[in-house]
């Protein structure tokens, strides 16, 4: 419950609890007092006044001692006037303490002061009466002192007692009074003592208390506020570096925009080439078209060349086995005609012409089969160039099917060409619409990135001034730390 | 189609060369000339006189045949006879061709055939053109004379030195198989 109080609470709960003790001590101090002043008051009504009726008493008797010495001196009536006063304010003041005092302790006491007194008057009056009769001074002295003076001393007697007793019931009043005071005094003092401790005590607790939660929560305040400072420090960091980078976005986003620009017109420009581009491509497989057709005709004829050289080269190789058929004979006529040379060297001098006819036949021989040589020569030139020209033509052949299937390809592709192109096209002008909405959106980021900078840099400062008051908290956290600390030391 | 002429010419002068052969008056065959025979043995040019040798055939048949003779290559019929064929290769200190060689000569002085792989031409040389070897090496132990010619020179193999070896050899086989 304790605990769950707040400290204004508890500071009136403890304020409470010293008014309450002061309360108490201003009743016991009252009452103290009260007891005091009427002790006092019981003192000065009764014992002071009875102390003083005594003392009147006394000088009463005195008087009217004096004033009956003085008329059986003088015989003056006067004098027995007085007397007879001094005696009646006796008997008043005795009846004024009767009235006063009420005790059985008391009542004997002026019951033997009014019967001495009476004696001592009726032996006055005795002597009064002598005077009166004009005896001698000496005898009346005499019997003054035989009679009167014994009666006399016996009434001071009981008046004494009685101022005695008086006297020591005065003392004892007032020493009760005192004592009485005195308790009073020290009870106060005892109260206020109990109260002073147990304020100290509950101010002690409550200081300790509130040091204790006041100081953790300081505690936390301060490591809140040393956090928040850091926190607050790298904000300001981060937002200066956020502001910097926003300055480079801002300037990239400028570049880009000049770029998205640039690539607008670019694509501008490419959707126009590829117009260009397109109506060439068309030119382009229209022309190739037609040249497909060429090619198919030129391999028509390239296959008809290839065929002739082909029965070229069968009837160059025909002549070649007719001219091995002239080789062998002329070899035949050749080695004949030698052996018709060794022949007719054989046979002597009639053998002389036969010998020079078949020298002839030799050497006719000889020459066809030169001849044969150089005509085999012709034909495996022919044979040669046949065949290259069959190689080359069917390479040319290869390479008219290759240029057709090229053609093909390219006329393919010419219109895989014009079909790109148009995509491209289409491509190009998405480009330029998408580059143009890209510009109008990077215009409005460049609007957004500046309103981002200036809150990026109204963060700045707002981060600057939470660092300043992090710092501001972070001091006073730690001077109330410091007086808390104080305070709980104290 | 401009060699066709050219063609033509040269037909037409051989025709008259032949021609004219026949319609000249015979010379008399001059004895300062010596007929030869220009071969080709394992790729070497080499030269037999004509009178050496009784005929020339091509394309016989050479039967092998179980002889002592390293030279020796079998037998072929020519004009009738069955003559030896020694292989000229062989004999000039060369490796003979495996399947025989194409040309035969028959010699003069003996029924005895030489056979040779290539048959280069006839040559009708004066007699200065040829020189006496004399100093003949082991394996041309057949050359004696050397004929000079246009296209170089050839080595003119003794058909009677290879004929007399033969004799020779077959002189000494004989009696040790008489004996």
């Amino acid at each position: 419950m304790w605990g769950s109080w707040t400290f204004g609470r508890r500071i009136a709960a403890s304020f409470a609890v010293v008014l309450v003790f002061t309360i108490v001590i201003g009743v016991v101090a009252i009452d103290a007092l009260r007891t005091v002043v009427a002790d006092k008051d019981r003192v000065i009504a009764v014992n002071a006044e009875n102390r003083l009726d005594a003392e009147r008493m006394n000088a009463n008797l005195e008087e009217k001692v004096a004033a009956s010495r003085g008329f059986l001196l003088t015989g003056d009536d006067e004098r027995l006037a007085s007397m007879r006063a001094a005696q009646a304010e006796f008997r008043a003041i005795l009846a004024r303490l009767r009235s006063r005092i009420d005790g059985d302790e008391v009542r004997p006491l002026l019951d033997a002061i009014e019967k001495a007194e009476l004696e001592h008057q009726a032996a006055i009056d005795d002597v009064v009466v002598q005077r009166r009769t004009n005896a001698p001074l000496d005898v009346i002295a005499e019997r003054f002192d035989a009679e009167v003076a014994p009666k006399r001393e016996a009434l001071a007697r009981q008046v004494d007692a009685f101022t005695s007793r008086e006297a020591r019931l005065l003392g004892e009043a007032r020493q009760a009074a005192s004592d009485a005071a005195s308790a009073a005094m020290t009870s106060v003092v005892v109260i206020v003592a109990a109260v002073t401790f147990l304020a100290l005590g509950a101010t002690l607790i409550l200081v300790r208390t509130l040091s204790r939660q006041i100081g953790s929560a300081v505690q936390h305040v301060q490591n809140s506020s040393a956090e928040l400072q850091s926190a607050a420090t790298q904000q300001v960091s981060g937002s200066k570096e956020q502001s910097i980078a926003m300055a480079e976005i801002t300037t990239t986003i400028n570049e880009l925009l000049a770029t998205s620009k640039q690539i607008a017109d670019s694509a501008q420009r490419v959707a126009s080439i590829a117009d260009e581009t397109a109506k060439s491509a068309r030119a382009g497989e229209h022309t190739v078209t037609r040249t497909s057709d060429s090619i198919a005709a030129i391999k028509r004829q390239v296959d008809l060349i290839v065929t002739h050289m082909l029965d070229l080269g069968k009837k160059s190789q025909q002549i070649g086995g007719i001219l091995e058929i002239i080789n062998e004979l002329s070899e035949q006529t050749n080695i004949l005609a030698i052996n018709a040379t060794i022949e007719a060297a054989g046979v002597g001098e009639a053998g002389k012409r036969f010998s020079a006819v078949a020298d002839e036949i030799r050497k006719l021989a000889d020459r066809v089969g030169g001849s044969t040589k150089e005509i085999r020569g012709l034909i495996d030139e022919i044979r040669a160039a046949v065949n290259a020209t069959v190689m080359t033509t069917e390479g040319g052949t290869k390479a008219v099917d290759a240029g057709a299937r090229q053609f093909a390809e390219v006329t393919a592709a010419l219109q895989q060409i014009v079909s790109s192109v148009s995509t491209t096209t289409e491509a190009a002008r998405e480009i330029e619409l998408s580059t143009k909405q890209q510009s109008t959106a990077v215009e409005q980021v460049n609007a957004a990135i500046s309103n981002v900078a200036q809150a990026t840099r109204e963060t700045e400062a707002s981060a600057g001034q939470t660092l300043q008051t992090a710092s501001q908290l972070t001091g006073l956290s730690r001077d109330l730390m410091g007086l808390i600390q104080a305070n709980g030391g104290a | 189609m401009n060699d066709s002429p050219t063609l033509v010419e040269t037909a037409a002068e051989l025709r008259r060369a032949f021609d004219g052969s026949f319609a000249a008056p015979s010379e008399p065959v001059s004895q300062e000339v010596e007929d030869l025979l220009a071969i080709g043995v394992a790729g070497s040019p080499y030269a037999i006189h004509l009178r050496d040798i009784a005929a020339i055939v091509t394309r016989r048949t050479i039967v092998p045949v179980p002889a002592a003779a390293p030279s020796l290559l079998g037998v072929a019929g020519i004009r009738g006879d069955i003559v030896p064929v020694f292989g000229l290769a062989s004999l000039l200190g060369y490796e003979d061709a495996a399947d025989g060689p194409p040309w035969l000569v028959l010699c003069r002085a003996e029924p005895v055939a030489l056979g040779f792989a290539d048959l280069q031409g006839y040559l009708r040389l004066p007699r200065s053109a040829l020189l006496t070897e004399k100093s003949a090496a082991v394996s041309d132990q057949y050359v004696n004379e050397i004929a000079t010619t246009n296209a170089g020179v050839r080595a003119v193999i003794g058909i009677s030195l290879i004929v007399a070896t033969i004799r020779d050899r077959l002189g000494r086989e004989r009696p040790s198989k008489e004996h």
